[in-house]
């Protein structure tokens, strides 16, 4: 299947996010390239120890700092001494540019861990690279990635943890899945993929927390729609949200958080919907979402 | 299965963010940031309506964030990608009820409102959409 996500923005560029011990230990790793750089993080630790040439560190406000280097692919080579990350950045243009792999850490004051991300870079300078900087920056900063899990670790532990995600799994895929034609769920490992990461979140034994961008705006189009207010579909959708909740917390008790990514914003000048309504709406969507209050 | 949870309605449970909470929530961060970076980017417009200086600028530091590459949409749909054909008809049927009533429609020819839609389309498929799911799954992670 041919792939849409392809190319050159911040986002295309970070390979993994990552959390480590000041000593060098790997904690937790997500993204793409998990399973490789897991693999050479053998070889990526010791360049930690060293304190290459390109190293620049910044300091933040209250204590943090951030520092940037680069890290040696050429270094990081398996039994057979082939190179275990061979990267490229995607392009419809034919060949590669030549890259860097970069590393941006960020460490807090009195924390005993670093967060950081691997980004693939091209060489030659980068238009907007300021704010490419600021983006780097804002990942590691607002990123929540604990890394020890809560409790114990037998294999009692890890079989109930596993049970749980799967029957959380079982109710997000009865209940509220949208099911397209030749959708992945299973053959594409949809499903494997959604219960490691619900997973993820039983194991640090907090709330299982979902993302859904939704609900940008009521249509213009006033055959479609009763007015700008929110009406009893509005209230239907979010019931539909809020019982999921309720049937995930009542087998798990930190329960679930569905953060509604409202993406008005991102559409309203697309569909003639001037941006008051869109606020407006969104305002009384955010104080009559509670569950007591009845829609007309 | 056994019942290891709470019993009752979770209020709380779901909440609202908008890019703006996204990008902008963090005061340090926002002190840090200058507009000027993402000037530069232009943002087609191809419906009239009210925009806001701050809605722009989500929309641009969105961009500057995930864009993905312009010409990747095109060639799949012209390649008969099955799922790009699809997303690329669904959207354009939906943007064609949608600006119905739009000043900009009223008054044109059918082949002129579906020259609209589908172009209204591409730019939320190829831009804004795939943008929004990148920076979802950025979020996930915050």
């Amino acid at each position: 299947m041919a792939n849409l996500n392809v190319g050159s923005s911040v986002y295309h560029e970070i390979q993994v996010i990552y959390t480590r011990s000041l000593d060098g230990d790997l904690l937790a790793i997500e993204g793409n390239r998990a399973p490789e750089v897991s693999r050479a993080w053998f070889h990526i630790r010791k360049q930690f120890e060293r304190e290459p040439q390109d190293r620049k560190k910044t300091e933040l406000s209250r204590g943090a700092g951030v520092q940037t280097f680069e890290i040696d692919t050429s270094q990081l080579k398996d039994s057979n001494d082939r190179i275990m990350l061979p990267f490229e950045i995607p392009s419809l243009q034919p060949g590669s540019e030549h890259v860097v792999l970069r590393a941006h850490e960020k460490h807090w004051p009195g924390e005993d861990r670093i967060i950081g991300i691997l980004s693939v870079i091209p060489s030659k300078p980068q238009e907007f690279i300021d704010f490419r900087n600021w983006a780097r920056l804002f990942v590691l900063s607002e990123t929540r990635f604990p890394p020890s899990k809560a409790g114990g670790n037998s294999s009692e532990d890890a079989a109930k943890a596993r049970d749980i995600a799967q029957h959380i799994t079982n109710l997000f895929d009865d209940s509220i899945r949208n099911i397209a034609p030749e959708d992945q769920w299973i053959s594409g490992g949809g499903r494997h993929y959604f219960e490691d990461r619900v997973l993820g979140f039983v194991e640090r034994k907090t709330a299982v927390e979902f993302c859904l961008p939704a609900f940008p705006c009521k249509s213009s189009n006033r055959q479609k729609t009763s007015g700008i207010h929110p009406d009893r579909a509005e209230k239907i959708a979010l019931d539909v949200l809020y019982s999921f909740a309720d049937s995930v917390a009542a087998v798990y008790e930190p329960g679930a958080k569905i953060w509604i990514i409202s993406d008005g914003h991102v559409f309203s000048d697309c569909s003639k919907l001037p941006l008051a309504w869109l606020i407006f709406s969104n305002c009384i969507l955010t104080t009559k979402h509670s569950r007591s209050l009845t829609f007309l | 299965m056994q019942r290891h949870g709470r019993d009752g309605p979770q209020t709380g449970a779901v909440e609202f963010l908008s890019l703006y909470d996204l990008f902008f929530a963090n005061q340090e961060l926002s002190r840090s940031f200058e507009e000027g970076w993402v000037a530069s980017i232009q943002l087609p417009h191809y419906v009239e309506t009210g925009r806001t200086h701050q809605a722009e600028l989500c929309r641009k530091v969105l961009m500057a964030f995930c864009q993905i590459d312009p010409e990747v949409l095109n060639s799949m749909i012209k390649g008969g990608d099955k799922a790009s054909l699809a997303l690329y008809r669904g959207f354009s049927r939906f943007m064609l009820e949608d600006l119905a009533e739009h000043p900009g429609c009223i008054g044109r020819s059918v082949s002129q409102r579906k020259k609209l839609s589908t172009k209204v389309a591409a730019e939320m498929i190829k831009v804004r959409a795939v943008c929004c799911l990148r920076r979802v799954e950025v979020c996930c992670l915050i």
